[in-house]
């Protein structure tokens, strides 16, 4: 009876709806880490469904340190996780983007891969192949181009001790520097992409402003650009690019800048901005925490900031989690669910994590939660869930 | 007579009197319980009109008769391609079941017409009849990326080349087998070994003329792209925008029912993975059901492209498949669970050389771990037309088609249009040579636009 329901479903024009605003999905448990706050950057799906997350204990500048990277199946199971890096400088500092079957992550010192297929992580790039020395990453852009080639990413790195940064494309498929452009010494205060182009904010003896790059082509603009003063050192801050032609850069907390092509401005919020999301549609929102944690979100219109308050959104899914949220355990090749009353990963609102999260779907994003941490030996440890959540911006 | 000649002559005769036997039983006036039931001529004469060289003509005709009536059938054939037939019917027979009749039995003539085109006739051995066919298909194309490194932004050479060969057997009593096999060439631009590929490898059983029965592996028959057998295509590919729609070939069994004015397909097939990768050593199990309905006002109008019907034929059908899998986890437990439904709605007409077909597919694959849907929507329209120019036939192409992928998950719009035409060389109204040339303007999903144009030519036999 069910095929011949669906099927006169489809046949009459049905469709297939995704999460609800606020709605709380299925969880997927990871593992248990260390640390109240196990990790900086929220999961990310690529284009089979496929779950990579990395944890990593922010430090006091709240720079992750090194964790594990794994990948959860679309179908099912997670991969045993490998660690992002060694050292004080492996923690995952922002993913690059995925395909349909491979994720990549940056660490200060490389590029990695991450292979849902076998659950491994491979280091792609930590050499500088000119010098032979140690590579420094100093920011990666969430891009990645596919192509009949391969697949490209790009990032501003320095060799060794030499303090000169390169723009370089990065082929990802075999780990090698497809093209370099000088740029000097640079600080780099904020990364980001959009309309296929990577974005990084940097500074140097000229002042700050936004640099424009595509794969292989190299620099193709630059967006001048008054940023806040920043100390460099901790995370690298996000810039987001709206379809209305609003610029945001978030470069740490009530530190901003916000406005079009013709030039970017620092500006002021009344919460204490985290990150930039972007909307299905193509609109910037600040978000942030206000009094009590509260979940605050502004959007941006015309390179302005406008109606900035509460996001209701936000709140809701954070008192479901609370309330209990259901949490498939898939340890031992089984599928156990079990209830959960969990919170935020990151600290803060499960939707407010010090990066962008990527889009999960249309309509909704996936968090990480936490249960409530227990003690082992002095270290707090708490367990990992992915949970989808539906999202709804104001 | 050179032996070319005997061989034309042999395949003249059989197709006339296949013809025209086949039509004296619906012409026949005593069929006022079943319609098309078959009555066994009374007599049959056959002439041979003309024989010139390596091709012949010859004429058939065929009486039956019963109680209540006769009916008349004359077929003419030739080895150039044609085979026609006109009935008559006296008696109790209705107007309209003359019609009817008439109708049926230019089906039947557009068949045998595609059938004579083979060089090889029909073996026989007591009550076994096979037949082989194929064809050879060289192809020739040049595609540009302009995204793409150096290495890879021209890629030329012959892939798309195939050879492909069938074999169908009527074994008798209404048991048939059926065969098609495809071996085709690597990539344009790097040599890499080739590929075979069982499309068809069918048993069926016909136990009353509206009713069949088979068993084995086969397209399923959700949508006309893939209900259109790669033997019956004019254009050189199935249009690219059906790689997100189309199954693979799975092995089932199917049970369809034919009328000239209806046809109904029900099946039950092993559900072959989707392409969602699962764990290792995990297992995905689940089988897939398929139905398709088409509604032929005008008369039978087979899925084949180049179907030059005398009179209109319009077909307006629709089909769907579901299948509900369970991925079991390495340890054998059940694990998530998914259901996959892909629908289609397709218009087509044919009216001599004109064939038009357009389609609206779509995919929705949900499953109960990730709430991510996988949403598809797209659609196509292609055209042909086929008409004489002095001494070959001429047939412009055209194609176009847009699908957008992932709709609920991670947006991304794709198609293709195709313009280009087929010239048939060979002799006026034969299929047995033909060189079809196609530009193509194509835009993945994922990796951008590519331009390419490709050549094919296509040798039956």
């Amino acid at each position: 009876v069910k095929p011949a329901l669906a099927l006169l479903a489809t046949l009459a024009g049905g469709c297939v709806e995704g999460l609800e605003p606020a709605e709380v999905g299925l969880g997927r448990r990871v593992g248990m880490f260390p640390g109240a706050i196990a990790a900086t950057l929220p999961p990310m799906t690529d284009r089979a469904g496929n779950i990579y997350v990395a944890t990593g204990m922010p430090d006091d500048t709240g720079t992750p340190q090194p964790g594990v990277a794994l990948v959860g199946g679309a179908r099912g199971g997670w991969s045993e996780g490998c660690a992002t890096g060694e050292g004080a400088r492996g923690g995952a500092l922002g993913w690059i983007g995925a395909t349909a079957e491979r994720g990549w992550l940056w660490t200060a010192t490389a590029i990695v891969e991450l292979d849902a297929a076998t659950g491994a992580c491979r280091v792609v790039l930590d050499r500088d192949p000119v010098s032979d020395s140690d590579l420094v990453v100093l920011a990666a852009a969430p891009l990645v181009d596919e192509t009949v080639s391969g697949v490209f990413a790009m990032a501003i790195v320095a060799a060794g001790t030499d303090p000169a940064a390169h723009l370089i494309t990065i082929d990802l498929d075999l780990g090698v520097v497809r093209s370099s452009a000088a740029l000097g010494t640079v600080d780099v205060l904020a990364v980001g992409a959009g309309g296929g182009d990577a974005a990084f904010a940097i500074r140097d003896g000229a002042g700050t402003r936004i640099v424009l790059a595509r794969p292989h082509a190299g620099i193709t603009g630059s967006i001048a650009a008054t940023m806040p003063d920043v100390a460099t050192g901790g995370l690298v801050g996000e810039i987001a690019f709206g379809t209305d032609g609003s610029i945001a850069a978030v470069l740490g907390r009530d530190a901003i800048a916000i406005g079009t092509a013709g030039g970017l401005a620092t500006d002021s919020i009344a919460f204490a901005a985290r990150t930039i999301e972007r909307d299905d549609g193509g609109t910037l929102w600040l978000v942030g925490d206000g009094a009590g944690d509260m979940p605050q979100v502004a959007a941006i219109a015309g390179g302005r900031i406008v109606n900035a308050g509460e996001w209701a959104t936000a709140r809701a899914i954070d008192d479901a989690l609370s309330t209990g949220v259901i949490v498939v355990d898939e340890r031992g090749g089984m599928r156990v669910a079990t209830r959960w009353t969990a919170h935020g990963a990151h600290g803060t609102s499960a939707l407010v994590a010090p990066r962008r999260a990527p889009a999960y779907a249309v309509g909704a994003r996936a968090v990480l939660v936490a249960d409530p941490p227990v003690d082992r030996g002095g270290i707090p440890y708490s367990q990992l869930a992915v949970v989808p959540v539906g999202v709804e911006f104001p | 007579v050179t032996p070319a000649g005997r061989i034309a002559l042999a395949v003249a005769v059989a197709v006339a009197v296949a013809v025209t036997t086949i039509a004296a039983a619906p012409a026949s006036a005593d069929r006022t319980k079943k319609r098309r039931a078959k009555h066994t001529p009374t007599s049959t004469s056959v002439r041979i009109v003309d024989l010139v060289g390596d091709s012949a003509t010859a004429t058939a005709t065929a009486t039956a008769t019963s109680g209540t009536g006769t009916g008349t059938r004359t077929g003419t054939a030739t080895t150039t391609g044609t085979a026609t037939s006109t009935s008559t019917a006296t008696g109790t027979a209705t107007i309209d079941r003359v019609a009817s009749a008439i109708t049926e039995t230019d089906a039947a003539a557009d068949a045998d017409a595609a059938r004579s085109e083979y060089l090889v006739p029909e073996l026989r051995a007591g009550s076994l009849q096979a037949r082989l066919y194929g064809s050879l298909r060289p192809t020739i194309g040049v595609a540009h990326r302009e995204t793409a490194v150096e290495r890879d932004r021209w890629a030329y050479g012959f892939a798309g080349s195939r050879i492909d060969v069938g074999l169908d057997v009527d074994v008798g009593r209404g048991v048939t087998g059926s065969l098609y096999v495809q071996v085709a060439a690597g990539r344009d631009d790097v040599a890499t070994a080739g590929t075979v590929d069982l499309e068809r490898a069918l048993v069926s059983y016909q136990p009353i003329d509206v009713l069949e029965i088979s068993v084995g592996r086969d397209y399923v028959p959700m949508s006309a792209q893939s209900a259109t057998p790669s033997e019956a295509r004019v254009f050189p590919t199935r249009i690219a925008i059906d790689e997100t729609f189309v199954l693979p070939a799975d092995v089932g069994l199917q049970v369809t029912t034919s009328t000239s004015l209806l046809t109904a397909m029900v099946g039950a097939w092993n559900g072959v993975a989707t392409d969602v990768m699962l764990e290792p050593g995990a297992e995905e199990r689940g089988l897939l059901y398929s139905a398709r309905i088409e509604a032929t006002p005008l008369g039978k109008l087979a899925f084949d492209e180049r179907t030059r019907p005398s009179s209109l034929r319009l077909g307006i059908g629709a089909g769907a498949t579901y299948r509900a899998a369970t991925a079991f986890t390495p340890t054998g437990a059940a694990g998530s669970r998914s259901r996959d439904l892909r629908a289609a709605a397709a218009v087509r007409v044919a009216w001599r050389g004109l064939f038009v077909q357009g389609e609206i597919l779509r995919r929705q694959i949900t499953d109960d771990l990730s709430m991510r849907p996988d949403v598809a929507t797209g659609g196509y329209v292609q055209a042909s037309w086929r008409f004489a120019a002095g001494a070959v036939d001429v047939a412009p192409l055209a194609r176009a088609g847009i699908e957008r992928v992932r709709a609920l998950s991670a947006p991304a719009t794709g198609g293709s249009l195709e313009l280009g035409g087929a010239v048939f060389p060979f002799a006026r109204g034969s299929d047995r040579l033909s060189i079809a040339a196609l530009y193509a303007h194509l835009v993945d999903p994922i990796l951008g636009a590519s331009d390419e144009v490709r050549a094919q030519l296509r040798l039956g036999f």
